[in-house]
């Protein structure tokens, strides 16, 4: 441990002792030991995170965190959370994460007495994970049902002008969260807490005055040329300090149709407003919207690049777009980029390349793809902008922070419609973007550097329809003919799973699970054209969805369509269903009725709407001549839905599974 | 539904694989046309991928030194072919170098795109989830193409210090690939004896040539294999040849591998002897453990549960390329280590009491695998504890904290193993698990309201493997199987669980099952009648895809015995007005037997008792099977109906 180290774990105690009550590493009592949480395989007891500043004369402030943490193994299933694993950055001698002072002891209770065994430096391992990033992995030694880990490490980050987001919320709940952080009045953060997470932080706030002697290198002009020299001065700051001490924080719970977890986790974000140098300059960032987009636009990286024309220039020309209408030129570009340029699945706004390189290479970022695009479409004569944007991961974009944007689309402006585009993705069209991009709003920038809010969510229901006719032959068996239309986001997601796949195998993944079934005539159309509906039509005979019992025929109206599972059957919803985009699926369904035989009940129609217009379901059975028509409805009309509507969503699902397994029964003339 | 961990894989082992999915050749080669009109139309059929040539050789230059080369090139026509590019190769810190890598991407004419070398490659580790630690990396170009087809020659050149394991040939690296072209050659320049070994091959033309020190392999125009469900095994049906030096060094120790004995004896001395050391504190605790237990048996279950009650599985892949266990006193001192680690300390506990326990080398996974009896060569994927009792074998798994004394799951079930003892090594077959174990019996009560409802009182019984496969449930927190249950059956519309009570007897390898549940919605209104189901909770619902002309043999899952009995009383006011008939169906594939009575006029009792046996079967019996199962699924779907009756 450095003479620096030393110092900071001195200031650090400073800091924060005034709060440590019941936790000292290496101390548990035994209550800690018997204690016994069955709800959960382990338990976080205690966790302590207390961040600084520490000036170094050759990297100037750095940001040391100390983490320290203990946790209770509840059972043999917990035994997973005696092994630790974080990521550090580390790409380069200057720009990287370290961590230091690792420490642990596992405690256990043997006869009555607590044992303790220490962690060896043999049970930390490094692993050079990639060029960017280390992995530290941490196992603890001699860890049974029942043990206590008490784990400590720091980690020290040159990048200051960054805190990661404090996330308080585990897969496990935690028992007291002792949070703190001193910042210099160098920088400046905003706070934000996640609303989604329905939880309030209760922070402290508080002033330190700290005189402290620094030392800094810099290149100065002698004769000779430039040297290093050092520099001293006394430095008298404010530092502004910013705690919390939580408890009982629940666990995250995993949900099916969950949107992704993270986004409602709790959490404390820093985003930084300004810095200020010794001089008492201060540099300010933005911290609006409409500042942040700007700056993002303003960047050479950014906005720069959207001028450039050289390096596609040839290639697009040779296309002869001139006498195309708005739209064609956009399916063109889009249709030009994608083929020029794949997406190396690394996010960003920011070129990772640059766009001629990229170009050049056959690959890119998200940004590299998209704002060639922007540029294409300029240079073909269309308006065009840039949207930023926040994936699913990442989370929504609800406070101004730089952070908050980590992916770039395009939008067409037109009327009062803005036309999305996003050239990353194999199959993605106007309006139909890659699931990861539907997230809530993004922010597009205009060629004046204004910039306004645009909807990401898709705003009209795909369509699944399916018409079917059929009709029994004299072995009783079910001969029909299906039609099945798919449009936006249902044909987008046929496109990824089956575009391109020979029609045998799409045959196979037809028939899987339906009973028994032989499909025959199978034709599908546009499964490898951008943007269309998804057209298909087979013959069926099926030998399933009728039983003859007695003198009577029972049939399933929906036969090997029949929806038999119902994915909501649990009580309480914890969060929001995701559907991804709104949609309407429907079945029409033209039954021939037998020679021989009339209906002899059928089932009962049945119409239901969801409040707000959040959705309906409907099945009607309607008897003409001598063909029973089944038409069945099922919208919903909004990609999530909130846990409010849960039970009425439950409530349509419940009648939906209810009226599928109902049946027609014809009798004997 | 298993839920175990995904044992490792030593080193060598993740190596081959590695090898599986690339390739390597002779970088000597002009260049030749490689445009997609030269590929035989019968090759495009039913491919993604077509490898052009590849050529792989092993020059073994001594017993510490090998030179791997690989020639590659394969045509990629469409996006699922993507993952067979195979521009990838594995190295490590230790012992095994790159020393050139590179790939040019060719367009469909054959002509050149552009050229990679080494620096383009990137380079991360390949350390497996749920490792802690193994100095595995790889180099991998990750080339995104943007239109199809097109063409990649990749090669490499590896420089490994061990040739303990040579890489095997496997011509078909997968399914949906065809091959104009491969060839292995070995070339030896040592005074160590190479064996070799054909493994299904018939059927396919390869040529074999020996000449001076080398062996070549060659072969042409195989066409693509379509992939079938339930088909065994990849290494069980395609064709490829294992290759071993009888001489060999790994990690700087010699060893020799004519015959088992003789390789196990080596095994023994070089990797695992004097590594079973516990300290004296150590020693006292089992010794005080084992008091008053009057047999070997009960000693050993004794020492097996404390090894279970206080260690833990962590991957950690060091000493001798990952075939040498951390020392007992290490493992003793942090209580964990991977599955050799907790093996020898398994075996040093025994041993402290001087109960002889051998160290076993298996092939792991459900789908089973022997060590080759025929062919002694660094096998296996994972190690477990033997131990010769006077009347019985006791086989231990030491990387299982919840497993029955004594019961092996089918992790390592019905195989050949190598058992290593102090005389040498000997293959063993582990306990095969069949349907007088594997049993399910439930017993259901269920009571029908005249809304369609039911209110279930099910009790069950699984034994064997059923208990096995069960046993996740124990792991589970509330809400997850609460979750698990409404998963299980979620076509029972509205079911509540209000009760469940389990019981898991791992000393009799036994798990009770008592539940109370009901269902909002279950029999469908037809007019004045009811319609039940007469199976609610345990139907056979897949019926195998259905192949017009299949291709590959096929193989049925692990044989269990399932029986069920459910009573229903029917709801007031209806009168029962037909019930399904008796049934019964055997087969060489199982017996499935269906027995439904009228009890009194509002009760029905239904028995159903289903036998699956294992096998693996020639694809002419596919059609059989098939019909065998489609009938047991449609016969499971039966429902009685109820009446109004007349008021």
């Amino acid at each position: 441990m450095n003479k620096n180290v030393v110092l900071l774990m001195l200031l650090l105690f400073l800091i924060t002792s005034a709060n440590a009550q019941n936790y000292k590493f290496g101390k548990v009592t035994i209550d800690d030991l018997n204690s016994v949480d069955t709800s959960s395989v382990a338990t976080v007891l205690y966790k302590k995170q207390s961040a600084f500043y520490d000036y170094r004369v050759d990297d100037g402030f750095v940001l040391v965190t100390e983490f320290d943490k203990r946790v209770k193994i509840n059972s043999i299933e917990g035994l997973d959370y005696a092994n630790i694993e974080l990521s550090l950055y580390d790409k380069s001698a200057k720009k990287k994460e370290i961590i230091g002072g690792v420490k642990g002891v596992t405690f256990n209770l043997i006869n009555g007495k607590i044992e303790k065994t220490k962690l060896k430096s043999k049970g930390v391992f490094e692993e050079k994970f990639n060029k960017n990033w280390k992995k530290i992995k941490i196992a603890m030694p001699n860890v049974q049902k029942g043990s206590v880990i008490d784990v400590k490490y720091y980690t020290e980050s040159p990048f200051a002008h960054q805190i990661d987001d404090v996330v308080l919320q585990e897969e496990i709940p935690v028992r007291e969260f002792e949070y703190s952080i001193s910042i210099p009045e160098y920088y400046t953060f905003k706070l934000h807490e996640n609303i989604k997470s329905n939880y309030k932080i209760k922070l402290d706030f508080d002033t330190q005055r700290e005189v402290k002697n620094i030392k800094w290198k810099e290149k100065v002009n002698q004769r000779g040329g430039f040297v290093l020299k050092e520099f001293e001065r006394t430095l008298d700051f404010n530092n502004r300090i910013i705690k919390f001490t939580e408890k009982n924080i629940p666990a995250l719970l995993e949900e099916s149709f969950s949107v992704t977890l993270n986004n409602y986790a709790i959490k404390l974000i820093f985003d930084l407003q300004s810095t200020k140098n010794f001089n008492d300059q201060d540099k300010k960032y933005a911290t609006s919207w409409d500042l942040i987009t700007k700056e993002i636009y303003e960047s050479e990286s950014f906005g720069g690049e959207l001028g450039k024309t050289s390096y596609f220039k040839k290639d697009i020309d040779e296309l002869t777009y001139s006498g195309l209408s708005k739209a064609e030129k956009i399916s063109l570009a889009l249709s030009f980029v994608k083929s020029k340029v794949k997406w190396n699945r690394v996010f960003g706004y920011f070129p990772d390349l640059g766009l001629k390189k990229s170009y050049k290479e056959g690959s890119g970022n998200v940004a590299d793809i998209n704002l060639m695009l922007v540029s294409v479409l300029r240079y073909m004569g269309v308006s065009v902008n840039p949207i930023l944007t926040s994936t699913k991961l990442n989370g929504e974009a609800i406070y101004p922070t730089r952070q908050g944007f980590n992916y770039v689309i395009c939008g067409v402006e037109v009327n009062n419609n803005v036309l999305l585009l996003d050239a990353t993705d194999l199959n993605s069209s106007i309006n139909i973007l890659p699931e990861r991009v539907l997230n809530w709003k993004g922010r597009l920038v205009r060629e004046d550097g204004s910039s306004v809010w645009v909807d990401l969510f898709p705003k009209q229901n795909s369509l699944d329809i399916a018409m079917i006719s059929l009709r029994l032959n004299d072995e009783l068996e079910v001969v029909g003919k299906i039609r099945n239309k798919k449009t936006n986001y249902f044909a987008y997601n046929y496109k990824n799973r089956l575009g391109g796949v020979r029609n045998e195998d799409v045959i196979k993944e037809l028939s899987r699970n339906v009973g028994e079934i032989t499909i025959t005539n199978f034709e599908v159309n546009n499964d490898n054209q951008l943007g269309k509906p998804i057209q298909q039509t087979y013959d069926f005979v099926s030998l399933d969805g009728i039983d003859k019992i007695g003198e009577e025929l029972y049939l399933s109206p929906k036969l090997f369509l029949t929806k038999e599972n119902n994915e909501f059957n649990n009580e309480f919803r914890k969060y929001p269903v995701d559907f991804m985009f709104p949609r309407t699926n429907k079945t029409i369904i033209n039954i021939y009725i037998p020679d021989g035989y009339k209906v002899k009940s059928i089932p009962e129609s049945v119409k239901l709407v969801m409040s707000d217009n959040l959705g309906a379901y409907s099945f009607l059975v309607k008897q003409k001549g001598n063909a029973l028509q089944v038409s069945e409805s099922l919208d919903v009309n909004f990609p999530i839905v909130p846990v409010s509507y849960y039970s009425e969503l439950k409530l349509v699902y419940e009648k939906m599974i209810g009226k599928n397994a109902e049946k027609i029964v014809l009798e004997k003339i | 539904m298993k839920v175990i961990k995904i044992e490792v894989v030593f080193k060598i082992i993740s190596t081959l694989l590695l090898s599986l999915a690339m390739i390597l050749g002779y970088s000597s080669f002009a260049q030749e046309n490689y445009s997609v009109n030269l590929i035989p139309e019968e090759l495009k059929e039913n491919a993604n991928a077509v490898i052009r040539v590849h050529n792989t050789s092993v020059e073994v230059v001594a017993l510490d030194q090998m030179i791997i080369s690989e020639y590659r090139v394969v045509t990629i026509l469409n996006r699922f072919g993507d993952q067979h590019s195979g521009t990838q190769e594995s190295y490590d810190d230790s012992s095994r170098s790159i020393l050139k890598i590179s790939a040019i991407v060719l367009d469909s004419e054959g002509e050149v795109v552009k050229k990679y070398k080494k620096s383009d490659f990137k380079d991360v580790s390949a350390v497996s989830n749920g490792q802690m630690y193994m100095d595995d990396r790889v180099k991998y170009l990750g080339y995104k193409p943007s239109t199809y087809p097109y063409t990649i020659i990749f090669e490499s050149k590896v420089k490994e210090k061990s040739t303990a394991h040579l890489n095997s040939w496997f011509p078909i690296q997968g399914y949906y690939i065809s091959v104009e072209e491969s060839t292995y050659k070995l070339i030896n320049q040592t005074t160590s004896e190479y064996k070799f070994k054909h493994y299904n091959t018939d059927g396919y033309d390869l040529s074999l040539r020996e000449e001076n020190d080398e062996l070549f392999f060659e072969v042409e125009n195989l066409k693509a294999i379509e992939r079938e469900s339930m088909s065994p095994d990849f290494l069980e049906v395609m064709p490829w040849v294992r290759i071993a030096l009888n001489e060999f060094e790994l990690k700087g120790k010699y060893g020799t591998c004519n015959d088992w004995k003789e390789f196990g004896l080596w095994q023994y001395n070089e990797l695992l002897s004097e590594r079973d050391v516990i300290d004296e504190d150590t020693k006292q605790i089992i010794s005080n453990l084992v008091i008053g237990a009057t047999t070997e048996k009960e000693k050993v279950k004794r020492i097996y549960k404390y090894m279970q009650d206080n260690t833990r599985y962590v991957g950690v892949q060091l000493g001798i390329g990952g075939w040498q266990p951390i020392e007992a006193s290490e493992v003793d001192r942090v209580k964990y280590g991977d599955c050799k680690g907790l093996t020898n300390y398994t075996k040093a506990l025994l041993k402290s009491q001087n109960i002889d326990a051998y160290y076993t080398v298996v092939f792991s996974g459900d789908s089973k695998k022997n060590i080759d009896e025929g062919f002694a060569s660094l096998q296996g994927d994972h190690v477990f504890l033997n131990v010769p009792l006077e009347n019985e074998t006791i086989w231990l798994e030491c990387t299982n904290q919840t497993i029955p004394f004594g019961f092996l799951g089918d992790f390592t079930d019905d195989r050949d193993v190598l058992v290593v003892k102090p005389t040498g090594g000997e293959i063993e077959h582990t306990p095969v698990y069949d349907e007088t174990i594997n049993t399910y019996l439930a017993n259901a009560k269920i009571v029908l309201n005249t809304d369609g409802g039911l209110n279930v009182e099910l009790k069950s019984q699984s034994r064997g493997l059923q208990y096995y496969y069960q046993s996740y449930k124990e792991r589970l927190s509330p809400s997850d199987l609460e979750e698990k249950y409404l998963n299980t059956w979620n076509y029972l519309n509205g079911i509540k669980l209000h009760e469940k009570n389990l019981v898991f007897d791992r000393e009799n390898i036994m798990f009770n099952e008592s539940l109370k549940v009901s269902v909002s919605s279950y029999a469908t209104k037809a007019g004045n009648k009811l319609l039940v189901p007469i199976n609610p909770f345990n139907r056979l619902t897949n019926i195998p895809i259905k192949y017009s002309d299949r291709k590959l043999s096929f193989k049925t899952g692990r044989s269990f015995l399932d029986n069920d009995i459910y009573e229903f009383a029917i709801p007031y006011g209806y009168v029962i007005e037909i019930l399904p008939e008796n049934y019964e169906l055997s087969s060489e594939f199982g017996e499935y037997k269906i027995v439904i009575n009228k009890v009194d006029d509002n009760t029905i009792n239904y028995k159903r008792q289903l036998t699956l046996k294992e096998g693996v079967f020639s694809k002419d019996k596919y059609r059989s099977y098939r019909n065998f199962i489609k009938k047991i699924v449609k016969i499971d779907k039966s429902k009685f109906i109820l009446i109004k009756k007349e008021s």
